[in-house]
């Protein structure tokens, strides 16, 4: 066995044959079971003879003599068929299935394995090679019902059929794939992290787009500008000329407006370019963006490949007579779906075929056909991928579950009674169910439809099933993508995030005075019902917004019993986002499901509800949620929190020296201009230090120590005036307030300043504070 | 007689172009590649270093050169709930592509400005296969040294700064420290968990 070529560019010679293999093995497979249903479609041989040739002629380029061998053998089996030579039987389709299995398996081969492979597998190929010839001879089985229309079976059609070891002329390359019967689209092999990243630009070139229209814009304001000043002037001339101004000869005001016109003719041709220029190019963003948001998706039959054959298999085995049907099958679905739907959908046809479809002999005297039929039918219905599977079987007796139900005990009797169909049915999807008393090899292996309702349900989507005047209907409602979702985007202090609306029940205004507060727990009545109210910022461990407001915005959300009200600052609309991994480095983040761009093409995260419900349970139960209209700084993992100072002064200088100062050190400093505004502030949140100037319009500072010493709350906080009065008396007046301490602005130029607040507070974070 | 000018310049323009569009002669490139490689070599062997300079507060710093991917303007940063930190300060979307973003301030315990300001920038760097994008007060330019010209860091550098850097080397516009890319991006890596 020679070795695998070198690498090239990439792609070794292994993983073209490999890729090769998948699509040729995939047309075989497919056509093979399609001419075991109608063995005298001649036509239907001639994609299969080619996908054998092909891939006998990839497996002499890389060496795989053993693929060779039997790819070569399944060939003049197929040439002879097409020819006419020999009618192609259940044993010789067996045969030809199995040789089809050997040479998928040898696409998974690394290199260096093949030797071991062949090694392994030599009695199997050896045995399939040889049933092969034997078909080639005649010699499998009785003659089938149709004779062979010519009698010119032993001529060679091959050209370099006789011997696999002889040199060969050049080997079919592999770029001459077969036509399969039905024409699909080419396709290319893309990294995911490629596909990425050309979402990343295309999404990102659509919000370059929608910034150019803002340019038109300008340039229509210039527009108006232009013919403004081109009225003023004129107006200016008008004017002069009132007053008996002489105007110089020739008239400059001519010259001027003049000016003024070709500007204005230049502006309108520009924009009239820039617009063009602006909706093409916003076109072909779009067109780019969603061409490579739809290249994920893939036709439903490229997930429903392997089914064709199974189920033809499985009805061999089991003595049964089954027609599947596939419909839909370039419905496109994405590659993410199409890969979650397999294990469901195969169950279901499994479970179709033992439970459902009878024996021919039953089915012949219960006046059905002889042959069952399942069908599999994809569409796309009211923005949702539908699929339903279907059979002609026995069906379910309502009655016989409806008194299982009640025997297994998941139910009373009585209530039993009064269930309808539709509800009877839903127990079917119950965990341990089974309507089939006793474990068959095929549908029993430990995998119930409770299996397939979570694998449905894990992938967005629902299962239900009803009866049919004879058997069953199983319909699934998936998504279409689960790389595009539709939320509402919410802002939480200052940020914009994303939540799903499939996870949200519904959003709604609260007035601030129908909060009502119970043992400093809040909540509002919502359809009757008592909505708990939780600040969406604390839950997030998010720094908390700044101001009270009269009217709250809250959205809320449910899992399991738990129903909580979270309040956000805004609503800030829906859109549609494209959803992306978070970046691994930031391991499992609780809260947060994904991250997406949204149409300004900043960053955007997209929370997790079910475990943002989750969240809000823990902190209840640990008693760390304040109230809504005192939001604090308490982060959600409790680890520690920085003091908070509020910083009252009218000079902006002032305030940003304090602010700096303050912040280096580590506090949390936030600032007011003038006493009220303070006032306000400190009523809705928790500080542990105001600093406060003494001049200040409104509210000076003298005032609102005073109000804070008279405040049942906020009497114990500590505050410290900052003032340009240096004079002992105004010292003495901010003192005699209640302010804690009294400096003066020129202790910025020392750490006096910082010095006092660690002294009054402590420094910024004490650990377990709380 | 106007016409003949402009002839002469379409003449000059046409023999220009002739000049700088002809395909370079054999083995041009090729000298030339040599050339540069040998250098590169060259540089590497007499420990010649390349580094980008930037500005936190009022100090510089300069990183290895093939650490920079791209400078950027400031884009808007969006928190993420429960690692968003001093450090780690959240994500930014440059060019699409989403990257975490971190302020080297607080892992340098650096003064941070106040307000936005016009030089600031987003250093895009990228080492081991990970990238980040660091707020940087201004990015200045990019020089190249003798190893002979890295000094040990001294008292210039931050006390909280000197962990991450490995050397000074003096620059027109003041000293810089020379960070360690190995250990600010297990700094900032720290910063994330």
């Amino acid at each position: 066995m020679s070795p695998p070529p070198d690498d090239l560019s990439g792609f070794s010679m292994l993983d073209l044959f490999r890729a090769e293999v998948e699509t040729h093995a995939a047309t075989l497979e497919q056509g093979l079971v399609d001419l075991d249903a109608s063995p005298q479609d001649v036509a239907a041989i001639e994609p299969l003879m080619r996908a054998a040739h092909s891939l006998k002629g990839a497996a002499r380029i890389v060496g795989l003599d053993g693929v060779v061998g039997l790819a070569h053998a399944m060939e003049d089996l197929l040439v002879l068929a097409q020819e006419g030579g020999v009618t192609l039987g259940s044993e010789a389709v067996d045969a030809l299935l199995a040789g089809t299995d050997v040479l998928r398996k040898t696409g998974d081969l690394q290199e260096g394995q093949a030797d071991a492979f062949f090694a392994e597998h030599k009695a199997t190929t050896d045995d399939i090679i040889e049933r092969l010839g034997k078909a080639v001879r005649g010699e499998l089985e009785p003659a089938p019902a149709a004779p062979p229309p010519d009698s010119d079976s032993d001529s060679d059609p091959d050209p370099d059929a006789g011997s696999d070891v002889a040199p060969t002329p050049a080997p079919a390359p592999p770029a001459a794939a077969p036509p399969p019967a039905r024409q699909a689209a080419s396709a290319v092999r893309v990294d995911s992290e490629v596909f990425t990243r050309m979402l990343s630009y295309a999404g990102e070139s659509v919000v370059q787009a929608r910034q150019l229209a803002e340019h038109t814009d300008v340039l229509a304001g210039l527009q108006r500008d232009v013919e403004r000043l081109g009225a003023s002037l004129a107006a200016v001339r008008e004017r002069l000329k009132r007053d008996g101004v002489e105007l110089p000869e020739p008239d400059p005001f001519e010259a001027l407006k003049h000016d003024t016109e070709a500007t204005l003719d230049t502006i309108a041709e520009r924009v009239a370019t820039f617009d063009e220029a602006d909706r093409h190019g916003a076109d072909l963003a779009g067109r780019m963006y969603r061409q490579v948001l739809t290249s994920r998706m893939r036709p439903f039959s490229e997930g429903v490949l392997s089914f064709p054959r199974m189920v033809r298999d499985l009805a061999r085995e089991l003595g049964k007579q089954v027609k599947l049907v596939i419909e839909g099958r370039d419905v496109p679905v994405d590659r993410d779906i199409l890969e979650r739907l397999d294990a469901p959908l195969g169950h279901m046809l499994r479970n179709a075929l033992d439970h459902g479809i009878e024996a021919p002999a039953e089915r012949e005297a219960a006046g059905k056909p002889p042959m069952g039929s399942l069908r599999l039918e994809a569409r796309h219905h009211a923005g949702m991928l539908e699929i339903n599977v279907l059979d002609d079987g026995r069906g379910i007796e309502v009655e016989a579950l409806r008194k299982r139900v009640v025997d297994r005990g998941m139910i009373a009797a009585d209530i039993a009674r009064d269930l309808s169909e539709t509800e009877l049915l839903e127990f079917l999807f119950l965990p341990g169910f089974s309507t089939r008393r006793e474990v068959t090899e095929i549908s029993g292996r430990g995998v119930g439809l409770d299996v397939v309702h979570t694998m449905v349900r894990d992938a967005g989507g629902t299962v239900r099933a009803r009866r049919r005047e004879a058997g069953l209907r199983f319909t699934l409602v998936l998504p279409i993508t689960r790389s595009v979702i539709r939320v509402a985007i919410l802002q939480i202090a200052g940020e914009p995030f994303a939540f799903p609306l499939t996870q949200i029940e519904s959003l709604v205004r609260v007035e601030a005075e129908d909060v009502r507060s119970i043992e400093n727990r809040q909540s509002f009545e919502h359809d009757g019902r008592n909505v708990g109210l939780v600040p969406a910022a604390d839950v997030l461990g998010l720094k908390a917004s700044r101001r009270p407001t009269d009217v709250l915005y809250v959205v809320i959300v449910k899992s399991g019993d738990a129903e909580y009200g979270l309040a956000v600052d805004r609503y800030l609309g829906e859109q549609s986002l494209v959803v992306r991994t978070l970046d691994r480095r930031l391991g499992s983040v609780a809260n947060v499901s994904a991250v997406a761009l949204d149409t300004d093409g900043h960053p955007i995260v997209i929370v997790d509800v079910q475990d943002l419900v989750h969240s809000v349970d823990q902190l209840l139960h640990e008693g760390r949620l304040r109230s809504i209209r005192a939001t604090s700084t308490v982060r959600a993992d409790g680890s520690s929190r920085r003091k908070r100072i509020l910083v009252v002064d009218d000079s902006i200088t002032v305030r940003e020296v304090e602010r700096k100062l303050l912040a280096n050190r580590g506090y949390d400093v936030d600032v007011c201009v003038d006493g009220a505004d303070a006032w306000n502030v400190l009523r809705a949140q928790e500080y542990d230090l105001v600093l406060s100037d003494v001049d200040m319009p409104r509210m000076d500072g003298i005032e609102l120590v005073r109000r804070i010493r008279d405040d049942a709350r906020l009497r114990q906080m500590p505050v410290m005036i900052v003032s340009y009065k240096e004079s002992e008396d105004d010292r003495k007046r901010g003192l005699e307030a209640g302010a804690n301490a009294y400096l003066t602005k020129s202790s910025f130029h020392d750490e006096t300043l910082v010095r006092e607040v660690v002294d009054l507070i402590g420094d910024p974070i004490d650990r377990g504070d709380e | 007689m106007t016409t003949e000018p402009r002839s002469d310049d379409r003449r000059a323009t046409d023999a220009a172009s002739r000049l700088l569009g002809r395909a370079p002669p054999e083995a041009y490139l090729e000298a030339w590649q040599r050339a540069l490689k040998e250098r590169l070599g060259e540089d590497e062997r007499a420990g010649r270093f390349s580094v980008g300079l930037f500005r936190l507060g009022e100090e510089l710093f300069a990183v290895p050169t093939e650490t920079v991917v791209e400078v950027h303007p400031l884009a808007p940063v969006r928190s993420v709930p429960g690692r968003s930190g001093d450090v780690f300060r959240g994500l930014v979307s440059l060019r699409g592509e989403i990257h975490l973003c971190a302020s080297l301030h607080a892992l340098f315990r650096i003064e941070e400005a106040l307000t936005r300001d016009e030089e600031q920038r987003l250093l895009v760097v990228q080492a081991g296969g990970a990238t980040w994008a660091l707020i940087v007060d201004a990015v200045l330019d990019f020089e190249r040294f003798d190893a002979s010209e890295l000094l040990d860091a001294q008292v210039t550098v931050t006390k909280s700064a000197e962990h991450y850097t490995d050397g000074v080397v003096r620059t027109p516009s003041g000293s810089a420290a020379r960070i360690d890319p190995a250990r600010l991006f297990e700094g900032l890596a720290r910063s994330v968990q």
